[in-house]
């Protein structure tokens, strides 16, 4: 017996024992942005323009503001930047990883008389393949257009979720001598104005179907709702009840729109139809109730209230009317937007001597301040994907807009100087 | 007049109360005891000594097989040193004892010095001057030698550092988080620090950052990349290639193992959500 256990032994000793394996955590990557390689858009035949000048600063512009990506100095790109690339095949991948990026943006266009083609490759340097490719068909002049619709090809293929640099803004300017209503592009260029009133334009937002806005005018002296479609241009006076008929928001399915209505007594948040007819009164209180934003869902809406004294955020359930106070912080809380992800609740908050942004969860948790440079900002309004916000600056006596990342970096002003603009709203995909 | 005040000034004594002089005296002292006091003179003096400040690349990538801090004050000293006064000691006590006989196998070209003037014995001068004169070239002989041992000592030295020339200067020492030693940090930081490096990923990519990928990589001794594979995946696509390319950017760690092996690499985000 005792011989047979010590020849086991001898045999389980034998045996060759399996390396154990050695762990390693890492937990945070190395590099916190993906180095990109932009190149110039090469002529396909016939001569350069400045076609590419153009797809190049829109393209840089929205991949800054981003913050996704560290752009690769060009001075450094070797010979395959002079070659079209059109194929994974005919690229040398060798070259970009040798500059050490992760990706690279090649591309080329062609003007055939008035036409445009413009082609578009976005190519992962590591594994060697195309992430996303477009061919875009314009006129001369859609080169920002282009810009910007393949900004959000590239945020989809590197994050999943298209970008929003070829959307709109809506904004209230008072350029004219008058606040009317302005639209300009993200990045502040081309603005357009589309009211002439002459008198003072308020709130607008966009609706989530069509390329229309609804906004407050007191065209005819009293604060009545309006809606425009944007490219016939045609009006309609859709809510003019003695009062405010104030702060209209499109549901997220634009079937119905929320609006503060004062029916010449107490100011109230309604439930209407998109031509204006009450469907649901949403809150019954002495307190003012303003400043109304749907859910995602469509389920809740928040909205200001100075029920319990100080004008604060509360959150109304559309089908039970139950009222839950949101904010307990700070003793004037205004204007909430609620994020089209569903996670944050954008506002403004008074801190000592000027309003600042803040984020709050709906449930109530996770509030912090985005904002802390001098000057009063306010109307914070989410982008279509939940990334950005834009929102208007009151600085040194000029109401300007600005867009920041929704984690408070990333800053910059849209709006040309020289106007008071505010009100600033982010329209959803522009096809 | 005198008399006068003499006469006022006794009146007055009369008034004041029997011991206020005294008192006065006292209260005196006691004033004279503030300013000391307030002086400092009897406190004690506290030094804070200058808190040493030590600069800690933490910029430059590992290298191998660092040598950190000071090479030139490692280990050498106490290797090298021992011996030397082994053999200085060895050599006075023969000095002593056997005198001049002693001093002829001495290999110095100095010996042949001693030799002659040995002879000069005969005349007798003095036994204090002998001695004084063999444990005089005792120390001589002990002193070549040192100075012997140490010239070769310092081409050692030369030879290490000419050797270490590149990296020694990058050297970093240990690791932010304590771990790792003065010649260098461990193997395993190593490739950690190796992989994280090739690890780029944007937090704007993520939904969220709970999010966790293992990948199993294995390393052969010469620090060549082998077979690797994804062990469990995060759920999220962009961080699960994000990770692939990190593996894929590490097929050569420029750095040899001291042994074949795999690694299992856990890759999460815990770092940004602390923030």
């Amino acid at each position: 017996m005792n011989n047979l256990l010590s020849l086991l032994l001898l045999v389980a000793l034998l045996l060759p024992v399996p390396a154990q394996a050695v762990r390693i955590e890492i937990s945070a990557p190395g590099e916190q942005t993906i180095p990109l390689a932009l190149t110039r858009f090469l002529p396909m035949g016939g001569s350069a323009t400045d076609s590419a000048t153009k797809v190049d600063k829109v393209l840089i512009a929205d991949l800054d503001l981003s913050g996704l990506f560290e752009l690769a100095d060009r001075a450094a790109f070797l010979s395959d930047a002079e070659e079209l690339g059109l194929h994974s095949t005919k690229v040398d991948f060798g070259q970009w990883r040798l500059l050490g990026v992760d990706a690279v943006v090649k591309g080329g266009y062609r003007i055939d008389g008035e036409k445009l083609v413009v082609e578009a490759r976005l190519y992962d340097v590591v594994s060697q393949r195309l992430l996303t490719g477009r061919r875009y068909v314009g006129k001369v002049g859609d080169e920002r257009r282009i810009a910007h619709s393949f900004a959000d090809q590239i945020m989809l293929a590197l994050t999943g979720k298209m970008g929003p640099f070829n959307s709109r803004l809506a904004y209230i300017s008072t350029r004219s001598g008058h606040k009317e209503l302005y639209l300009m592009e993200v990045d502040g260029q081309n603005p357009l104005r589309l009211t002439d009133h002459r008198s003072i334009v308020l709130d607008p937002d966009f609706s989530p179907l069509r390329k229309e806005i609804i906004y407050t005018s007191y065209k005819k002296s009293n604060p009545d709702l309006y809606r425009k479609e944007i490219y016939t241009g045609s009006e309609a006076r859709i809510s003019q009840r003695p009062g405010l008929n104030t702060g209209g928001r499109y549901r997220s399915d634009g079937g119905e729109l929320v609006a503060t209505l004062s029916k010449g007594n107490n100011s109230d948040i309604y439930l209407l139809g998109t031509d204006g007819t009450i469907h649901k009164r949403l809150t019954t209180h002495w307190g003012i109730d303003v400043a109304p934003s749907w859910s995602p869902d469509g389920d809740k809406v928040a909205f200001v209230s100075d029920r319990r004294g100080n004008p604060q955020i509360f959150i109304v359930d559309i089908n039970s009317l139950k009222v839950e106070r949101l904010t307990f912080e700070g003793k004037y809380n205004a204007t909430p937007d609620w994020s089209p992800t569903g996670e944050w609740i954008a506002f403004t908050r008074r801190t000592e001597s000027q309003f600042d942004i803040f984020l709050i969860r709906p449930d109530g948790s996770g509030e912090h301040r985005l904002t802390f440079a001098p000057g009063t900002k306010e109307h914070p309004r989410f982008s279509p994907d939940g990334r950005f916000l834009v929102y208007s600056l009151d600085f040194k006596r000029e109401k300007s807009i600005h867009v920041m990342r929704i984690d408070g970096t990333g800053d910059r002003r849209l709006s040309a100087p020289g106007g008071n603009d505010t009100h600033p709203a982010w329209s959803g995909y522009w096809q | 007049m005198s008399d006068y005040y003499r006469h006022r000034l006794r009146q007055l004594q009369k008034l004041l109360e029997p011991g206020l002089r005294r008192m006065l005296f006292l209260s005196f002292l006691l004033h004279l005891i503030v300013p000391v006091i307030l002086s400092g003179i009897l406190v004690a003096t506290h030094r804070t000594p200058k808190v040493p400040v030590y600069r800690v690349n933490l910029v430059n990538k590992p290298v191998k097989d660092p040598q950190a801090g000071r090479p030139d004050a490692v280990p050498v000293k106490k290797k090298k040193k021992k011996p030397v006064k082994k053999k200085v000691a060895a050599k006075k006590i023969p000095v002593k004892k056997s005198k001049a006989v002693k001093t002829a196998p001495v290999k110095k070209k100095k010996t042949p010095v001693v030799k002659k003037k040995v002879p000069t014995k005969s005349t007798k001068p003095d036994k204090a001057a002998e001695t004084t004169l063999q444990k005089r070239l005792a120390e001589m002989q002990a002193q070549m030698k040192r100075d012997a041992d140490m010239a070769a000592l310092r081409a050692k030295l030369a030879a290490q550092k000419a050797e270490l020339g590149k990296s020694d200067v990058k050297a970093p020492v240990g690791e932010p988080d304590g771990t790792g030693k003065e010649i260098g940090i461990s193997d395993v930081r190593y490739v950690e620090n190796f992989i994280k490096q090739n690890w780029r990923l944007s937090q704007y990519q993520l939904p969220s950052l709970d999010l966790q990928v293992e990948v199993s990589v294995y390393y052969s001794k010469d620090g060549k990349q082998g077979k690797w594979e994804v062990v469990e995946k995060s759920g999220n696509v962009f961080f699960d290639n994000s990770v692939k390319n990190a593996i894929l950017l590490s097929k050569n760690l420029d750095y040899s193992l001291p042994a074949s092996g795999t690694f299992e690499i856990i890759f999460n985000l815990k770092d940004l959500q602390k923030r």
